[in-house]
């Protein structure tokens, strides 16, 4: 895509917004930010290689509890960020190896079970708070916060953009379009599956850890919530999948609509929420930004005519 | 070159291929043909690595590569243009060739010359190069994946089912590329269920019958042999 150099720009100039951002509204936009970093992370297995997957809130819960226990054991927050993500990476290779040889719904199935399976016995091992979760003292002020998750927003971008024009990216899509036709062209399918896993969770992981600093407090129906990986999902998929740019503006918008129908519809929010998912799989079922770019190709192409009813008036 | 030596394989508790044994020199073009449900593309995956084999071995060039896993073969230069094509839909034409040969360590001027060969080739291609390959005729489809095979430079191409679904003009300009590509010293195994047209190209032939090698010779003798022109010809 031709519009990368204006995003880094773009994305700078919402940094400089920091000192116009207001308590709330800078909570916000680090929720934002975070979005931004799980909805690429999605979209590297879910959307690059096609393997939906229903669980990666699970890589958010390990990656944020691993920060959140390093804290509490007087370690640097930074240090534990590091080791969860590790930590959850690791954990990607052990789940897909096996779980990666599964195709479609069975795939998603099993994701969801991993993520699922996790949440309910998190709360059952007392060395990580059991039901009371962990709280993680920081006096790192909002500000902080909301940079660290916009320059991991970045990072995101800088670190998918590189997959997806790189060999790896070819290689990704060539198993999402023919995972056979893949293989009898030497291509190494399960390596580059769990290779694309790994980094959806180191992604997930990162931003998990750096969350957990920022809620000071978390438990397990927080950080493993199947609707976090819900609205990963649907960020990816409204923005464009098959686009390095489509899942941040996903973020972007679905985050903007969430915050709108939540302070004007407090009771009814999930059912406009759900018209809206509705609405926009049946009216741009690519998603936003490719067909804003095939809108953007059509009035070119209409540009280079001469205009209809010349000579015909 | 290849050599298959007593090949069981199924699927589940079926068993499709018994005791097949066959093999194919070096420059050769080869057949096998057979009806519906025999096992050729059964046979076809084995030979290509997709799946293993129950029982029995696989030679190449005097190794073992039986165990040898699918996307490793093609380093051997044993490169499949698989049944139904298996392009890359979401790819342009180009973008499919170059993933023939992304396994693959050379300059970039050597891909574009042999880009180029393949375009030599296909000229329709190169017309269609910037297309996405979902969105060609199926005579194109198929071009492009025998295009594709090539720029993964094999010693042999394994094609399956190539004529199916396509109109017989565009079958014989298929063949008078295979041809070439032939004489340029690339063996071909190719399983046909097309009989007249397996056993044009073809100089050797093999018949397989509900999982075994019912006949071998050559293709000729098997043009007029009572029991092929019964049961494939029709005559």
């Amino acid at each position: 895509m031709k519009n990368t150099k204006f995003i880094l720009p773009a994305l700078l100039l919402v940094a400089a917004l920091v000192p116009l951002l207001t308590g709330n509204q800078l909570r916000l936009a680090t929720e934002l930010m975070t979005y931004v970093v799980l909805a690429l992370s999605w979209n590297l297995i879910g959307g690059f290689t096609g393997y939906a997957t229903f669980g990666n809130v699970a890589f958010f819960g390990i990656g944020a509890y691993t920060a959140a226990m390093f804290a509490t054991k007087g370690l640097p927050l930074v240090s534990g960020v590091l080791a969860g993500s590790v930590l959850a990476g690791l954990f990607a290779v052990l789940v897909g190896l096996p779980v990666l040889r599964l195709k479609g719904h069975y795939f998603s199935i099993a994701t969801l079970g991993v993520a699922e399976a996790i949440r309910s016995l998190v709360p059952n091992l007392n060395f990580l708070g059991g039901p009371n979760g962990l709280t993680v003292n920081t006096t790192f002020p909002d500000e902080g916060w909301y940079l660290v998750t916009l320059i991991l927003a970045i990072g995101a971008v800088i670190l998918v953009t590189y997959v997806r024009r790189g060999k790896i990216g070819f290689a990704l899509r060539s198993i999402r379009d023919d995972e056979t036709g893949a293989q009898s062209m030497g291509i190494n399918v399960t390596y580059y599956k769990v290779l694309a896993f790994t980094l959806s969770a180191v992604l997930a992981g990162v931003v998990g850890g750096v969350y957990s600093g920022f809620l000071a407090f978390i438990d397990a129906p927080t950080v493993f919530q199947g609707e976090v990986t819900v609205t990963m999902l649907v960020m990816a998929l409204l923005g464009g999948t098959d686009t390095i740019f489509g899942p941040v503006i996903g973020a972007i918008v679905l985050k903007i609509i969430m915050e709108y129908l939540w302070t004007n519809f407090q009771n009814l929010h999930g059912l406009f929420l759900g018209v809206v998912i509705i609405l926009i799989v049946l009216f741009i079922p690519k998603g936003i930004l490719p067909s804003i770019s095939a809108l953007w190709r059509n009035l070119k192409k209409n540009a280079g005519l001469p205009k209809r009813g010349v000579g015909h008036a | 070159m290849l050599t298959l030596e007593n090949i069981d394989m199924g699927y589940g508790d079926t068993k499709i291929l018994w005791d097949v044994s066959l093999n194919v020199k070096k420059g050769e073009i080869v057949a096998l043909i057979g009806s519906n449900g025999a096992g050729k593309t059964t046979l076809m995956y084995t030979v290509s690595g997709l799946y293993a084999p129950w029982k029995g071995r696989i030679r190449w060039e005097g190794n073992d590569i039986t165990k040898t896993r699918a996307h490793e073969r093609i380093h051997y230069g044993l490169a499949l243009v698989p049944q139904g094509r298996r392009l890359f839909p979401s790819m342009t034409v180009e973008q499919n060739l170059h993933m023939g040969a992304l396994h693959r360590k050379f300059k970039q001027q050597d891909l574009a010359k042999e880009l180029n060969h393949v375009y030599d080739l296909f000229p329709r291609l190169q017309e269609r190069e910037k297309q996405l390959a979902g969105k060609l005729s199926g005579g194109e489809q198929q071009m492009l994946a025998i295009g594709r095979a090539l720029m993964a430079n094999p010693k042999m191409l394994l094609i399956d089912e190539m004529s199916l679904g396509l109109a017989p003009v565009l079958v014989d300009n298929i063949i008078i590329s295979l041809k070439e590509i032939a004489k340029e010293g690339i063996t071909v195994f190719l399983v046909e269920q097309d009989v007249e047209i397996a056993l044009e190209i073809s100089q050797r032939a093999y018949v397989l019958e509900h999982g075994k090698i019912a006949l071998e010779g050559s293709s000729a003798w098997l043009y007029d042999h009572p029991q092929v022109k019964e049961a494939y010809l029709g005559m």
